[in-house]
């Protein structure tokens, strides 16, 4: 078997050898690595590199030179330019031939621009990820919503309208703040239509929900599936034993059981006062800080079920997780839900 | 015992009371009293209620009396998320 400092070699030659080296070569051996070059240049070899030789599925304990390509092509369709040779002689490898691979891998993507959380993208806009109005730290965004012919950001009102403290057509970072969103560059969205506490000790208020106009130049890159779920099918209403599931910025994909579908509670909104909600639905603890927003989907009809905005995560006491009805919060909003994909 | 629906009408009618008792939270679920499954009314208190609270809550029903049971918690407040 050849040596790791040969396969090495043969590497460089291939890749990023300078002219220099290869004009120490023989002639034959400089054509060899001419055409071993031109392989490696062709659309479909995406990477190139050293790895255990696989021969019908099975480990030959022989290093190889592994030619990485988007996808396996027949010999007969490529032309003898850009075929991979079984080998890289011995004119190239030094004292022994080096057998090559060919493993298909499909192109390399980025896979979350430079951000630290993996629930943070920049593009494409889509439900499960995080989002916030400016002063806000991180929430999620819920689903794309329709109101007048308008495709919005539907989320919380403490994620996209600083639960009520902000204004219509303030900026909506994607990622949020928390997860490196700056303005402006990451500015998505501007505040569109948000429902107004009633603020006291009373069980008042039904929904925390608010909508975000996507601007103009990012309308392109807008997705109403639901990162690693599906596209909701409608919407449902909620019912004790429902299992549901989510997918947020914090938790990602996760799942509950409903236990009452007309709790009630009263909780704090900084710089709001208290706020008091009746006829929601508490669940089994599914969610953490920064899932506010997320959409609930009953998992047997794929239907939405709720908006997710509150919990109860103290180990020692009552843990839950609470969401708005959903019909509650389009009705509130006026807006229907997108139940098909963008075009 | 009491069942799902009357179990929310004890709470729709009661929620005051025991909101002005301290409850920052009241749900209905199913709970064991005497040994057996019932659904009760749970309210949720950040901290001991300050009097004592009734075992059960009453509720009128086709003009009959139905007692529903009534536990307490200890646990803060919901958050944010």
């Amino acid at each position: 078997m050849a040596s790791e400092e040969n396969l090495v070699r043969a590497l460089d030659l291939m890749t990023i050898a300078p002219k220099g080296k290869m004009a120490s070569l023989s002639a034959g051996a400089r054509s060899h690595v001419s055409h071993m070059r031109r392989v490696v240049d062709t659309n479909n070899v995406v990477a190139v590199g050293i790895s255990e030789k696989i021969t019908q599925g099975k480990r030959t304990g022989t290093l190889a030179l592994t030619f990485y390509v988007n996808r396996k092509k027949p010999l007969n369709k490529l032309g003898a330019h850009v075929a991979v040779p079984p080998a890289v002689p011995e004119a190239i490898s030094g004292p022994e031939a080096i057998p090559t691979d060919v493993v298909a891998i499909g192109r390399a993507r980025l896979e979350v621009d430079d951000l630290p959380n993996p629930l943070a993208t920049r593009n494409p806009i889509q439900p499960g990820y995080s989002i916030g109005h400016v002063d806000v730290t991180a929430g999620t965004l819920g689903a794309m919503v329709t109101r007048d012919g308008k495709t919005l950001i539907l989320s919380n009102s403490h994620v996209l309208a600083n639960s009520g403290l902000g204004k219509k057509g303030d900026g909506i970072l994607y990622p949020a703040s928390l997860d490196d969103g700056k303005a402006p560059k990451d500015l998505v969205a501007k505040l569109y239509d948000f429902v107004q506490f009633k603020v006291g000790d009373d069980f008042l208020n039904h929904v925390d929900c608010a909508v975000a106009l996507p601007i103009a130049k990012r309308m392109g890159d807008l997705q109403s599936e639901i990162k690693d779920l599906f596209i909701p099918r409608g919407t449902i209403k909620p019912a004790r034993d429902m299992e549901i599931v989510k997918v947020g910025r914090t938790t990602g994909e996760t799942v509950g059981t409903v236990k009452d579908i007309h709790f009630r509670f009263i909780t704090e909104y900084e710089g709001v006062g208290k706020v008091g909600f009746l006829d929601q639905v508490f669940c089994t603890r599914y969610s953490n800080g920064g899932d506010s927003g997320s959409l609930v989907l009953d998992r047997k009809t794929k239907k939405a079920v709720g908006l997710h905005f509150a919990g109860f995560p103290d180990k020692k006491g009552v843990m839950g997780s609470v969401f708005n009805p959903i019909d509650q919060v389009l009705e509130a909003l006026g807006v229907t839900l997108v139940t098909k994909a963008i075009s | 015992m009491a069942t799902e629906a009357e179990a929310h009408r004890a709470r729709e009618q009661h929620s005051d009371y025991l909101k002005d008792s301290g409850a920052h939270a009241i749900a209905v679920d199913k709970i064991q009293r005497g040994g057996e499954d019932t659904f009760g009314v749970i309210a949720f208190y950040e901290k001991e209620p300050p009097g004592p609270l009734p075992d059960s809550l009453e509720i009128e029903q086709d003009g009959k009396s139905q007692s529903v049971p009534l536990v307490t918690m200890i646990t803060p407040r919901a958050t944010l998320e």
